[in-house]
């Protein structure tokens, strides 16, 4: 018997936020920390913490450097961050066939 | 479930959309192209064949724009990805001009073979072709830079009057899988349309060749990097 999608689903990655970042981090080779905070509409605390965890679980890397005197926080995806964002939409999108197939 | 894919589709597209900057390298190639038109102008006496009064200045000139114009496509993908916040990988984009400037180096060995292609520009397509697909397998980065090199080189071999916007059209293609932009995609494959058909029937042997016949063959691809540059542009 198959399994089911929501045993693909990864706690750390499943989170809406932490989603979003990994989704925005795939699209490019670094984010800065100001355009995912005010892409996702999170404050910087809480945007802080989702990336600790995501930074722990080695799923995104993070970089500071400055601009001008300005220091800057840059976040990038690991691949094993890009591995597991696929395994969880590949999961989402499972879920969802099967939701409409139950309806059917 | 599925409002949540919808909000990641919107991020995805956002964040696509927020990274474009594909505007600055079409506008600076579109110039150059009508800039190199008066380098153009006939041998003196005017033969048949395509052969310009100034080949080596002609050569330099490009040489010195798709130079210039590969590193200030990536100091402006910087640039911009700094001011933004979301950076573009350019380093696929700067081993496209690598490739492509490389080209006429390993030309030069081609002219050595001890046989000939039936049809240069079939087999650099295909070779190119193969260098694509194996890109996309993953495959060594050795084995798909050779190949890329060796297909653009039996291109450009065999294409010379169209070399210089072999280079440019390698370098538009890593740059529109990178941005991952439906319009920047369209507008290069404009573009190579473009170069396909003003290499198939541009008029370069003439009985009086002028700087507009010899030079024909940059205008339509140098106006379609142009269209496209300004798109971009009014398009932000």
């Amino acid at each position: 018997m198959a399994e089911h999608p929501t045993a693909s689903l990864d706690d750390v990655v499943h989170q809406r936020h932490r989603l979003g970042i990994l989704t925005v981090a795939a699209e490019a080779k670094r984010v800065g920390f100001g355009y995912l905070r005010s892409t996702l509409e999170l404050t910087a605390g809480n945007l802080s913490r989702h990336i600790a965890v995501l930074e722990q679980a080695g799923l995104v890397a993070v970089e500071k450097d400055y601009d001008g005197k300005r220091p800057r926080t840059w976040v990038g995806v690991t691949p094993a961050g890009r591995a597991a964002l696929a395994v969880e939409m590949a999961a989402l999108r499972a879920l969802v066939e099967r939701h409409v197939a139950s309806q059917a | 479930m599925a409002d949540l894919l919808g909000d990641l589709a919107e991020l995805r597209r956002r964040a696509r959309e927020d990274r474009h900057a594909y505007s600055f390298p079409l506008l600076f190639f579109g110039v150059a192209s009508f800039l190199a038109l008066p380098l153009y102008a006939p041998a003196e006496p005017p033969s048949r064949g395509f052969e310009v009064r100034y080949p080596v200045l002609l050569g330099l000139f490009w040489l010195v724009v798709l130079l210039a114009g590969g590193l200030a496509t990536v100091w402006w993908y910087r640039r911009r990805g700094t001011r933004v916040g979301i950076e573009t990988s350019t380093r696929g984009y700067l081993g496209a001009t690598v490739i492509g400037l490389s080209g006429p180096v390993v030309g030069l060995a081609l002219e050595h073979l001890p046989f000939r292609f039936y049809s240069g520009t079939g087999a650099g397509l295909i070779v190119l072709a193969v260098a694509t697909v194996l890109w996309h397998r993953g495959a060594p980065r050795a084995v798909t830079s050779t190949a890329a090199v060796l297909g653009t080189a039996v291109l450009q071999h065999d294409q010379p009057a169209i070399a210089q916007f072999i280079a440019i059209g390698l370098g538009l293609v890593v740059l529109a899988a990178l941005e991952r932009s439906t319009r920047f995609t369209t507008i290069t494959a404009a573009y190579l349309v473009a170069l396909c058909v003003s290499a198939a029937f541009t008029p370069l042997v003439v009985s009086q060749p002028t700087a507009w016949s010899l030079g024909s063959v940059v205008v339509l691809p140098g106006s379609v990097l142009l269209v496209g540059g300004l798109v971009g542009l009014r398009r932000g």
